[in-house]
């Protein structure tokens, strides 16, 4: 079918004009920006073995990863579905640092599955590994921040959860001999009718199935916190994350006025590797909410390369964070240059070169061409005046 | 602005009392008018009427913050994108296999039409019974009666249109009643709003329980 060679796969895009030039544009002011924090650069390579690419990750990255054979070789190979593992790899093995190593990076990463919109995201995100402590979790969500400012988003809300209230919920289904599929699919998805028939059917006791049933209500602002301390405080794994929440409350709150904080206790819907802090920021974009980043704390990752880190990040698809920014800051003025003849062409060469070292975007037209394309867009004209080569008003001259 | 996507059919005249029970009222006769979109009694709510199986897709990307949706659905096009909040009880049904009253068993591949291929792919491999499954869009009942196929997975009322046409309902696959759901988005951006007109349905609920 000749006639349909332009088609594009479903969930492949393409960029042009200005959608393309805010991306890059944005691109640039973030990683500008992850430079200013100290973040290194990092280009992970696009396709490895699979052995490497999803070792302890789970199965959903799995599922959203193209894998063939390499014919040199046999083994199988993956094209990279997230870069923030390919970090945690290059951190454990390729780099050997001891203490914090703070790493950026941005490229496109290509999923299988086309429900959550582009399969081949362009992903940019920060990690900071090497440090356990909770000040790392509050330098990468203010990183996260700063990355949602610069890229002109009014309203954040962000949404905090902790790993370890899904740690606490395995230790209760087994004490209990309740699902733990089941509880955790019912309590992160907040069906409230089928957890109350679930735990009614099961025989739970009262007070525990109080418990439960109140966990996926508790969301909201930071004063939804001591009623949860209230409510969990027989439950040392449930206070701690209740404590580290109160402390990012603390800590953020001040410091960055322009967020509204939104604790969810119930957020189930994080990979196996997470294990602390995790978080997720939503945005507004023509009208729809959308989540535009999310990251959190994975500590284990490093293991399976040989050397455990500590570690916390973030990453977003830049694609969707350029679909909220206000405008596209205005392209240098450009210039059109229809080439002289062969012999007037003394000095238009050194001209052009000037111009655009000067900052101009230079577009010659070319002697073939009756109409040139090239003239779209420039506001000046470059001209044989008496003194050389000069710019001229383009309506006008 | 919220926005609350409602099923079309048997489930509209359902909730539509139940909305009203929890003061929220459309501002023109929905069931008279040919639009889609219409303003309701409160300002920052606006509602949406579409085909049952668009309701889950509009809320998973954020057209619709919340929306009414048949379990049925929701169990067929499964996400998680969207909060299933309350069970609202209405348009109580059951998703069924069926088949011809006294057919003779079937030996080897079953043929299944019905519109919920992954629930039938689900329900048959649970059973290890190797199934071919042909999709359909209605009138699934014809299908056995055509003998295009051995059964069906359809939703199950009273039964009638099983019995008018010489078949009888055989698997339980789900009791189905109408949700609502909540977009995990709309959630955190508009959590206050949307709180707000949660509370009021909940405690509609509650009301038609107690009385």
């Amino acid at each position: 079918m000749p006639e349909n060679r332009w088609l594009l796969p479903p969930g492949i895009d393409e960029l042009t004009g200005p959608a393309a030039r805010r991306l890059e544009l944005l691109r640039r002011r973030l990683l500008d920006l992850f430079d200013s924090w100290g973040y290194d650069l990092v280009v992970p390579p696009v396709v490895e073995y699979t052995d490497s690419l999803l070792t302890g990750l789970g199965a959903a990255l799995d599922r959203q990863t193209f894998k063939f054979a390499d014919r040199q070789g046999g083994k199988t190979l993956g094209l990279r579905a997230d870069m923030s593992p390919q970090a945690a790899r290059m951190d454990a093995h390729s780099l050997g640092f001891k203490g914090a190593n703070r790493l950026c990076y941005c490229g496109t990463v290509v999923r299988v599955d086309t429900a959550a919109g582009s399969r081949a995201p362009v992903q940019i995100g920060a990690e900071l590994f090497g440090i356990a402590d909770i000040e790392a979790d509050f330098e990468i969500i203010a990183l996260l921040l700063a990355t949602l400012e610069a890229s002109s988003r009014r309203k954040i809300i962000l949404e905090v959860a902790h790993q370890k209230v899904k740690h606490w919920l395995r230790h209760l289904a087994t004490s209990a001999q309740l699902d733990r599929a089941r509880l955790q699919q019912f309590i992160g998805d907040k069906r409230l009718p089928e957890l109350a028939d679930y735990l009614r059917t099961a025989e739970v006791d009262k007070a525990t199935a109080a418990r439960l049933n109140a966990l996926p209500r508790l969301m909201g602002d930071a004063a939804i916190l001591p009623e949860a301390r209230r409510l969990y405080a027989q439950d040392p794994l449930l206070a701690e994350a209740i404590n580290e929440m109160e402390r990012l409350a603390r800590h953020i709150a001040p410091r960055c006025p322009q967020v509204e904080l939104f604790f969810n206790l119930s957020e189930m819907h994080r990979g196996a590797y997470h294990s602390g802090l995790v978080f997720a920021a939503y945005c507004e974009a023509d009208g729809v909410a959308l989540q535009v980043a999310r990251g959190g704390r994975y500590d284990q990752v490093g293991s399976a390369f040989g050397r455990p880190r500590p570690a916390t990040g973030f990453s977003a698809d830049l694609r969707t964070l350029a679909r909220g920014m206000d405008g596209v800051p205005a392209a240098a003025e450009s210039v059109y240059a229809p080439l002289p003849a062969p012999a007037a062409e003394a000095g238009f060469w050194d001209k052009v070169a000037q111009l655009r070292t000067a900052g101009y975007r230079v577009k010659p037209g070319f002697r073939t061409e009756a109409q040139s394309s090239a003239e779209q867009g420039c506001q000046w004209r470059l001209v044989q005046g008496d003194s050389g080569w000069q710019l001229t008003d383009f309506a006008t001259g | 602005m919220l926005t609350l996507a409602l099923t079309k059919g048997r489930i509209l005249d359902e909730t539509l009392p139940l909305l009203a029970e929890a003061g929220i009222v459309p501002a023109e006769d929905i069931r008279a008018s040919r639009k889609l979109i219409f303003a309701s009694n409160l300002p920052a709510l606006r509602l949406l009427v579409l085909r049952g199986v668009d309701v889950p897709t509009y809320v998973r990307y954020g057209a619709a913050d919340l929306g009414v949706a048949g379990k049925d659905c929701l169990l067929e096009y499964a996400s998680d994108a969207y909060y299933e909040w309350l069970d609202l009880r209405l348009a109580r049904c059951r998703l069924m296999t069926a088949a011809a009253k006294g057919r003779t068993p079937i030996t080897g591949r079953l043929r299944v039409a019905t519109k919920y291929v992954r629930l039938a792919r689900q329900h048959y491999a649970a059973k290890g019974q190797q199934a071919d499954i042909i999709q359909l869009y209605g009138g699934m009942e014809l299908a056995a009666v055509m003998n295009l196929a051995d059964e069906i997975v359809d939703i199950v009322d009273t039964g009638n249109t099983l019995e008018a046409n010489g078949l009888e309902p055989l698997d339980l696959l789900a009791d189905i009643s109408s949700r609502l759901i909540v977009g995990r988005a709309s959630l955190k951006l508009k959590h206050a709003e949307l709180s707000t007109l949660l509370e009021r349905i909940e405690q509609a609920l509650k009301d038609r329980a107690d009385s």
